[in-house]
């Protein structure tokens, strides 16, 4: 009699991620070159199902931009259909209260869909603050970690 | 048992409520909701897209057309929108798909009963693709304050997922 190949039990337990700055007041220009750009790395150990953002921010004037490294891809398109670069480069992204909920407000913004985003893959957030002063912000990816096992490996051990 | 024509006392507090079994339970339930579905299917490791407009200097009671230039193989999941000045309701919009010919929203409609906010999010309950190469989309908004409105306005939505 064969066996079928044991298959890996993926195990699901809670995790946020957070993306913290502190925005320079009344930065302009493109989202490079403002200081208020943060890297949100997914750690090694597992991918991240991503299900609700979550936001504090100082002042709502301020706008966010996300890009995904290994694809370039953006989060936020412009009107033109040209999220950045390709003559848009003056485009900043959404305004953040468009973007994320804030939980002392009555809710985190829900992904319809939850994405999966691979382990140890980059993030890259622009943000712009348009308040005139200096903006805190903090946006926090709530969701679960993806830890994979594999049948016989042991307890506690990722096969990652 | 008194019945409750003889004793105006809430509903709420008799037991068992005398409407009690006048619907059948059975059947009540199956006629609104859709059982099982956590997420709308076939979208699954689809990446979460928002395709943002801006009015930020409308005229006062102005009405505005702009055309969006949809990511290729979007799904249209929701409406996001806010306003900088919020007298007489803010302002009202409607979508056009370009490549269909066909109106989303049959008439202007107030921001407030359409598009969600970050922390209030309202979410299609059956997703609508677009043309999957090159869709555009028309966008109406009107203003409906006396003064001149900053105005934000997004469409969410998924890129690619299983569907493909």
């Amino acid at each position: 009699m064969t066996q079928a190949a044991a298959q890996p039990t993926i195990v699901k337990y809670p995790r946020t991620l957070v993306v913290d700055a502190v925005v320079n007041p009344n930065a302009a220009g493109a989202p490079n070159n403002l200081g208020g750009q943060q890297v949100l790395t997914v750690p090694q150990d597992a991918d991240f199902e991503w299900w609700w953002l979550a936001a504090f921010r100082t002042s709502f004037n301020l706008k966010v931009q996300v890009q995904e490294s290994a694809t370039t891809r953006y989060m936020v398109y412009s009107q033109s259909g040209n999220p950045q670069g390709q003559g848009n480069s003056a485009f900043l992204g959404i305004y953040i209260d468009l973007f994320a909920g804030l939980v002392s407000n009555n809710g985190a913004f829900p992904q319809t869909v939850p994405y999966v985003m691979p382990a140890g893959r980059n993030y890259v957030h622009s943000f712009t603050d348009l308040s005139g002063a200096a903006n805190t912000v903090e946006l926090a990816y709530i969701g679960y970690a993806m830890l994979q096992f594999q049948p016989g490996a042991g307890g506690g051990q990722s096969s990652s | 048992m008194s019945s409750g024509a003889m004793s105006p006392t809430r509903l709420m507090q008799k037991t068992p409520n005398p409407y009690w079994g006048m619907v059948k339970k059975n059947t009540i339930q199956g006629a609104v909701y859709r059982q099982g579905q956590m997420s709308p299917p076939g979208l699954e490791g689809g990446f979460p897209t928002w395709v943002y407009a801006e009015f930020p200097t409308i005229a006062p009671s102005d009405t505005q057309d702009l055309t969006l230039y949809v990511p290729d193989d979007f799904t249209l999941l929701g409406y996001l929108g806010s306003a900088s000045q919020m007298d007489g309701g803010g302002f009202s919009f409607q979508v056009y798909d370009e490549d269909r010919n066909i109106w989303l929203n049959d008439r202007l409609i107030n921001f407030q009963c359409l598009a969600g906010t970050g922390r209030a999010p309202l979410i299609e309950r059956e997703p609508y693709d677009f043309k999957p190469d090159k869709p555009q989309v028309l966008l109406r908004v009107a203003n409906h304050s006396i003064l001149q409105n900053d105005i934000q306005f997004a469409l969410y939505g998924i890129v690619g997922g299983s569907k493909e």
